[in-house]
């Protein structure tokens, strides 16, 4: 699959298939995550795998943006104290871009895998800290729900008319049509 | 075991943990509400009544007019979250189903 096509293709599954995914390809999956890019490659991240089946409920029940059990989740955290060394004070914020950029990976490689994903913020942070033990400078800031998606497939929600929001040059310029863009909203 | 619905067997102990994760999830819904978008209030509120369903499913429960209801209910939450229509009729839905079965 090409990335395009990946990246158009992708939705946000909320309902998933009984069957497990593959262990080597939530391992592909995290190969990806850690090939993201890095601000100041400061390298804060740690990726946590669950698919026991009584953590994935623990984690359903502090995580109110998770509306259905999935096969799978990985925790993107942040290693605080890390990001702060590595990237000043500014680190905490690169953590966390650096968190949205594996994200981002995880989803198109998943796409690629013929798996769903959905990107989850709606979570109680310490909670989750609590439940995958981590130390208290490892902070989840995104679980990324992982399964193979169950029929039918989500319908895209709207995206805004190009027209308003892709600008030439400056703010003001009307950029769509320049580039070869015409409507929006449906992929 | 205690005698349910059509004296279906009840799960107590399985009752009692579904009800516990039911208040871990009301309380993380509230506490997230502080800072999210006002619209997933009735979201949060739909999703609960949708686990507290599931529970009583599981602790042997249930029955035709919460099955119903609970249809109504993942049709509320998909309107939600992809933007469509119809939100409130699904939650109109929900009441009738309960409340026609009485
Ligand atoms: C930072 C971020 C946080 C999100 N949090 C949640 C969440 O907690 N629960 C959920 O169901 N979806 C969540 N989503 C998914 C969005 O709702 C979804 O991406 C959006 O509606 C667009 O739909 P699409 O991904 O199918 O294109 C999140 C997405 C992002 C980028």
């Amino acid at each position: 699959m090409d990335v395009i096509t990946a990246i158009l293709e992708r939705r946000s599954v909320r309902r998933f298939a009984r069957r497990g995914v593959e262990p080597e390809k939530l391992g592909h999956l995290v190969k990806a995550a850690i090939w993201a890019p890095s601000g100041s490659n400061i390298q804060a991240l740690h990726f946590i795998v669950v698919t026991a089946p009584d953590m994935l409920t623990a984690l359903k029940s502090v995580a109110p943006g998770l509306f259905s059990l999935p096969p799978a989740v990985i925790a993107i955290c942040v290693d605080r104290q890390r990001a702060m060394s590595k990237g000043g004070t500014g680190g905490s914020l690169l953590g966390m871009m650096d968190a949205c950029f594996a994200a981002q990976n995880i989803l198109l490689a998943a796409q690629a895998e013929g798996l769903g994903t959905c990107v989850i913020r709606s979570f109680h942070q310490g909670s989750v800290r609590t439940l995958l033990q981590c130390p208290q400078e490892v902070v989840p800031e995104l679980l990324v729900t992982v399964g193979y998606p169950e029929e039918p497939l989500p319908r895209a929600p709207r995206r805004r008319p190009w027209s308003e929001v892709v600008h030439l040059e400056r703010y003001a310029g009307a950029g769509a049509s320049a580039l070869g863009l015409e409507g929006g909203g449906d992929p | 075991m205690t005698p349910g619905i059509d004296d279906t067997p009840v799960d107590l102990a399985g009752l009692g943990e579904g009800l516990k994760r039911l208040l871990c999830y009301l309380a993380a819904s509230a506490r997230g509400l502080l800072t999210e978008p006002a619209e997933y209030g009735p979201l949060r509120l739909m999703e609960a009544a949708s686990r507290l369903i599931e529970t009583m499913q599981v602790a042997g429960m249930s029955d035709p007019a919460l099955e119903k209801a609970f249809h109504h209910i993942e049709r509320s939450k998909e309107q939600l979250l992809s933007g469509a229509a119809g939100f409130g009729e699904s939650v109109d839905a929900v009441l009738d189903a309960i409340l026609e079965s009485e």
